[in-house]
């Protein structure tokens, strides 16, 4: 007893110089942020004048912000398509996917299973220029529906490796009580399968939602039409003007973190706690 | 339901939202563009100066008054991504119908590839001239330099692939306030002398005058060479003309005889007006900021409109943003070149270069697999008529390219100057000898470089790459060759057969052109083989 | 484990292989008939249009002599031994809040840490960019302001001799030959790389408070603590951020390509394999060329994937 609570007190005594550290890195962290803030009110001139300290309210420019909303909404519906279709799209197919591996072990699993696990080794550098040949002759370029299709094909593999893993493990007593029950395939994916992996489901949806959201490579070589940008897209445009007003930059771009941080705030806990949880299955 | 639960469903419901907005948008957008008879022509450029997206923006919309069911999108891309943009686009055959030439599209290989050659509409008059001086004149007499060079004729093919917009001219933009200040007066340097005097007046009283730092120059790696480019040409201007003999008056010379002489080592970079160039590039570059060969455009103009430079060296282009961001009145004049009697540089120089052959540019190329080939044609001709060639220069704040426009008084000190001697060669050759100049480039500028050190350091990478570029030429030599043969076969075949009328008149074209490429390319091979080295890569 | 079957009820279960078509049909049309297509086109000449003139071993040949290519290596070797080094900071973070007395805090802590990495990775991206940026960018002005910059010039003057650090000039970072690598190196200070962070701090939970009482028992002192104690355990993850860190840069280029543009820089200096595979097909059209560079990227990076697989398997 009195050596836990000596031993509590003598750790409490050493915290606050970990506290200054991490409190030190965090601050580091959130500089750009408050860079981001501050400077979206100024214009360049206020900027060059006092780069560090935030302006006087009354001289904020809105209109950055304005100029911000407009060139990032149309943008933005482009990007929310194309990830939340490509995620939804990858999820269930990948579910289905892992499904076939984790029930039974059916044959010829072994060698589709290896064919798999080969991709994840497989550096995707050598594909980009095949890819984009690929989406020509399909007559994909310059369509939202090829950077949705990449994205749901792209995401197989991790998802179905992870899912395989994780409906392993779930007990065979319950899908041979849901089959005795009459239940198909379908409905034991329905009933057993995604209640159960709620949670990782959950984690592969966010990781694969941001990698479409983030995306700008294939975006950048496969459209053309300004109209049919991805916000990644739109950014490197936007930063490739010529005289830079760096306050509707930076606006433009908190703007565009802003849905990011609105959905972070929502899963939060469940990003977490899946990804502690994969951590640990190593 | 926990707070969790409820959370997690607000947030889902939040998605589902504004995926649906999403949908709707990237929906509605894809049905207007299907199902309608409109016709669209769309170009694309790289020119996001201030002023020249109105200016094309109101030829576009002048253009569909008069063609309803036409509309006309204007696509413009940032200059650094251009490159990428424009051969993922050709590769992938959703180019735009009309693309501005620039960075990546000039070869000779892609012209040729993609691009539709103009040359056999640009000898009847344009119809959009109709009522104006130019109505009589053949399309391509209406442009200020008769479009007979580069951009927009290429002399390898032949043939001419661009319609311009503008045509440009190098000069000095100077803060009248600051000059007033440090010379004491308004008068403007017309002599390399006079403008060193100048520089070292700054240099010297700069900052006691002004109470900080003023550097004469604000160079950059792309400003810089504006100015050390003019005076290396004006220094091998005799040089130039002993190799080009009779062929004076061509704008554009011969360059491949300047490149065997020096293969052959009967011309060495050591030529005493070859270095008497590079001296004068040198000592240019004195007068501009420490390490400016590292720093952007973008960084040269900042320092010259926070008043921290006298003067910086542009094209007309950017006169727009140049006079809209500085808080000080502009003033212009030509970059000076050493007169006869400059006891240093003199002996080289005839005298003050013509700008009668500053190219036009701006220019668009007709993508060959247009869908609305005939339709973008026509566009290109009217964004060429006099009448908005005009509009395009008053919105713009650029030069016009077409004959017989006003020019409005800022601008008239940026027309060409006619009058002048011709202009010597840029000691770039090639790619290969253009990145050996460049990685040694050090050694010649900055404080401490030297025209000695610089040529040794050339040596024989130089003497490799120039070899190399030498191959490079061969092989797209032999290439045009190669497509210009099927062409002529099957423009004799036709002609044989009597099939298309115009095939005669096709073919004896061809061969004139065809002989002139093989002699060239025949004395490229002679030229290798003689020198021991194999003519291609 | 799945459940074997009886080869009766394999054959009564025939509908299960419909689950897998569409995984299948994606991941063979998107993932491997590409790579069958960039085998088959590095033998070519090929400009992505419809001809392609074979020329064997052509490609592969100019690839062992392609000079830009292997300077691109030495530029990427320097940037994963860095990267390796950056990986640290994320570790100690981890350590430090573990070693937290309280669990509030902890967990505050950690949801501070991921508000950071949702910023979208562009805009970080770009934000680094404007940090750099020789006017207006923060790197400059804080160089300025605390003294640093006459460090530089001082630096430059009599140990480096590059002649880029000058008074009264603002520092190129990405337009100056030599100072590339160093902007790539300092780009993301200070290098905390929040996922790595939390997958850290997961595996140091499962340590029990035991193992630390019984080492303050022993007197044992903070940082023989973390080399006995905490490292080993959680050296199982380090290596697995090791493995993707490694081939991860080997093939990345997008860093490069934003800051830098398709041409690597100022110098080249910033070329890297990947992106003289991109700048080979996307600005110079060489199609099969750029097939060719990446077939020989592939193999690269494929060997140090066994390698590194064979090796982390071992260990655990």
């Amino acid at each position: 007893m009195t050596d836990g609570q000596t031993i509590a007190k003598g750790r409490k005594s050493a915290d606050w110089l970990k506290h200054l550290v991490i409190g030190g890195i965090l601050l580091i962290e959130m500089f750009p942020f408050y860079m981001m803030l501050q400077i979206s009110f100024k214009d360049n001139a206020m900027f060059n004048r006092s780069p560090w300290l935030p302006a006087w309210i009354t001289s904020w420019h809105w209109e950055n912000w304005i100029f911000g909303a407009r060139l990032v909404t149309p943008y933005l519906a482009n990007t929310v398509f194309i990830s939340v279709s490509a995620t939804v799209g990858s999820i269930v197919i990948a579910v289905m996917g892992a499904y076939f591996f984790a029930r039974y072990r059916m044959p010829f699993s072994g060698i589709l299973w290896s064919a798999f696990l080969v991709l994840m080794l497989m550096p995707g550098v050598a594909n980009i220029v095949p890819l984009f040949l690929l989406l020509k002759e399909m007559h994909l370029l310059n369509t939202l529906w090829a950077l949705v299709i990449l994205g749901v094909a792209g995401g197989q593999v991790f998802n179905i490796y992870v899912l395989r893993n994780f409906i392993e493990d779930i007990p065979k007593d319950l899908f041979e009580a849901a089959e005795i029950d009459g239940a198909s395939h379908f409905q034991q994916i329905m009933n057993v399968v995604i209640p159960l992996s709620g949670s990782i489901i959950g984690t592969l949806a966010i990781l694969t939602f941001l990698g479409s959201w983030n995306d700008f490579l294939m975006p950048l070589i496969v459209l053309r039409d300004r109209q049919l940008f991805p916000l990644g897209v739109g950014l490197i445009y936007l930063d490739g003007e010529p005289v830079k007003e760096w306050g509707r930059t930076m606006a433009t771009y908190f703007l565009a973190s802003l849905p990011l941080i609105i959905l972070f705030l929502f899963t939060m806990k469940l990003f977490v706690r899946g990804l502690s949880a994969g951590a640990i299955k190593g | 339901m926990n707070r969790e639960k409820i959370m997690n469903l607000i947030g889902l419901t939040l998605l589902a939202a504004c995926f649906a907005m999403a949908l709707t948008r990237v929906f509605s957008r894809t049905a207007t563009h299907l199902g309608s008879d409109v016709v669209t022509i769309r170009f694309a450029h790289y020119q996001l100066e201030s002023g020249v997206r109105g200016a094309f923006d109101a030829i576009a919309r002048e253009y569909e008054k008069i063609h309803p069911g036409v509309v006309v999108e204007q696509m413009s891309i940032p200059e650094n991504v251009y490159p990428t943009w424009t051969v993922t686009q050709l590769a992938g055959g959703t180019a735009p119908d009309l693309i501005e030439y620039g960075p990546s599209t000039g070869s000779d290989e892609r012209l040729a590839r993609y691009f539709q050659p103009l040359t056999e509409w640009v000898g009847s008059p344009n119809p959009y001239n109709k009522g104006t001086s130019l109505e009589k004149t053949p399309w391509r007499q209406t442009f200020l330099d008769g479009l007979t060079g580069w951009p927009n004729y290429n002399t390898n093919l032949l043939e001419i692939y661009g319609m311009p917009n503008t045509v440009v001219t190098i000069r000095f933009f100077y803060n009248r306030d600051l000059y007033r200040k440090i010379t004491g007066n308004e008068t403007l340097p017309r002599t390399y002398q006079e403008f060193i005097e100048v520089c070292r007046k700054v240099e010297q009283d700069g900052e006691r005058i002004t109470g900080h730092k003023v550097v004469p120059i604000a160079g950059s790696k792309s400003n810089a060479p504006r100015i050390t480019e003019s005076l290396f040409c004006g220094q091998v201007q005799k040089l130039w003309a002993q190799y080009q003999g009779d062929d004076l008056r061509q704008a554009n010379g011969n360059e491949a005889v300047l490149r065997f002489a020096v293969l052959k080592h009967k011309l060495s970079l050591y030529d005493p007006a070859i270095q008497s160039a590079y001296q004068i590039t040198h000592d240019a570059g004195q007068y501009m900021q420490p390490g400016f060969m590292q720093l952007n455009r973008e960084d040269a103009v900042f320092t010259f409109t926070q008043g921290n430079a006298l003067m910086i060296a542009t094209g007309s282009y950017d006169t727009v943003s140049l006079t809209s961001q500085a808080p000080f009145e502009i003033g212009v004049f030509p970059v000076p070149s050493p007169t006869r009697d400059d006891p240093v540089y003199g002996k080289f120089v005839f005298g003050p270069a013509t700008e009668a052959g500053a190219p036009t540019q701006g220019s668009f190329l007709l993508y060959m697999e247009s869908k609305h080939k005939q339709q973008a044609l026509d566009f290109l001709r009217f964004m060429t008529s006099q009448k908005m060639n005009a509009l395009f220069a008053a919105k713009s704040g650029w030069l016009p390219a077409v004959i017989g426009v006003d020019v409005d008084e800022k601008m008239k000190p940026f027309m060409p100057e006619m009058d002048g001697y011709i202009n010597g060669f840029r000691p770039y050759w090639g790619a290969d000898t253009y990145r050996v100049i460049d990685n040694n480039q050090y050694l010649l500028l900055g404080s401490d470089g030297s025209v000695k050190k610089f040529l040794d350091a050339l040596g024989k990478d130089f003497d490799a790459a120039l070899v190399s570029d030498s191959q490079s030429v061969n092989k797209t030599s032999r290439n045009n060759l190669l497509r210009q043969d099927i062409a002529l076969a099957s423009y004799m075949q036709l002609s044989r057969q009597n099939a298309v009328p115009a095939a005669a008149k096709k073919v004896s074209e061809l061969n004139e052109i065809e002989t002139k490429l093989e002699l060239d390319l025949d004395d490229g091979i002679l030229e290798m083989n003689e020198l021991g080295f194999p003519p291609m890569k | 484990m799945p459940a074997t079957l009886s080869p009766r009820k394999a054959l009564h279960e025939w509908q299960l292989y419909l689950f897998l078509v569409p995984s299948l049909v994606l991941v063979a049309t998107f993932m491997y008939f590409p790579a069958a297509s960039a085998i088959y086109h590095s033998f070519f000449d090929w400009q992505g249009g419809d001809a392609a003139r074979f020329t064997g071993l052509a490609n592969y040949r100019r690839v062992l002599n392609d000079v830009v290519l292997w300077r691109s290596f030495e530029t990427i070797g320097i940037l994963i031994i860095a990267n390796i080094i950056k990986l640290i900071p994320s570790i100690l973070l981890a350590v430090l809040i573990h070693r937290l007395g309280s669990e509030k805090w902890q967990y505050w802590y950690r949801v501070l840490l991921v508000l950071p990495m949702i910023v979208p990775g562009l805009v970080r991206l770009f934000i680094w960019k404007f940090f750099f940026d020789p006017n207006f960018g923060i790197l400059n002005k804080v160089l300025d302001f605390t003294g640093g910059k006459t460090l530089l010039i001082a630096l430059d003057h009599h140990f480096l001799r590059w002649g880029i650090f000058h008074a009264g000039v603002p520092v190129p970072w990405l337009s100056e030959s030599h100072l590339i690598v160093p902007s790539l190196i300092i780009w993301g200070f200070p290098w905390i790389g929040t996922v790595g962070v939390l997958i850290y701090l997961a595996g140091l939970q499962s340590i029990g408070t035991e193992v630390y009482e019984a080492a303050d028992l022993d007197g044992v002192n903070s940082f023989q603590k973390f080399i006995h104690i905490e490292l080993p355990l959680i050296m199982t993850q380090v290596r697995l951020s090791l493995v993707l860190l490694i081939i991860g840069t080997l093939q990345g280029f997008g860093l490069q390509f934003l800051l830098l543009g398709a041409n690597g820089g100022a110098g080249g200096s910033g070329m890297v394999p990947g992106l003289w595979m991109f700048n080979r097909a996307f600005s110079a059209g060489e199609f099969g060329y750029a097939c060719a560079l990446g077939m020989v990227l592939f193999i690269f990076i494929l060997a140090l994937t066994l390698l590194n697989n064979k090796y982390v398997r071992v260990e655990k």
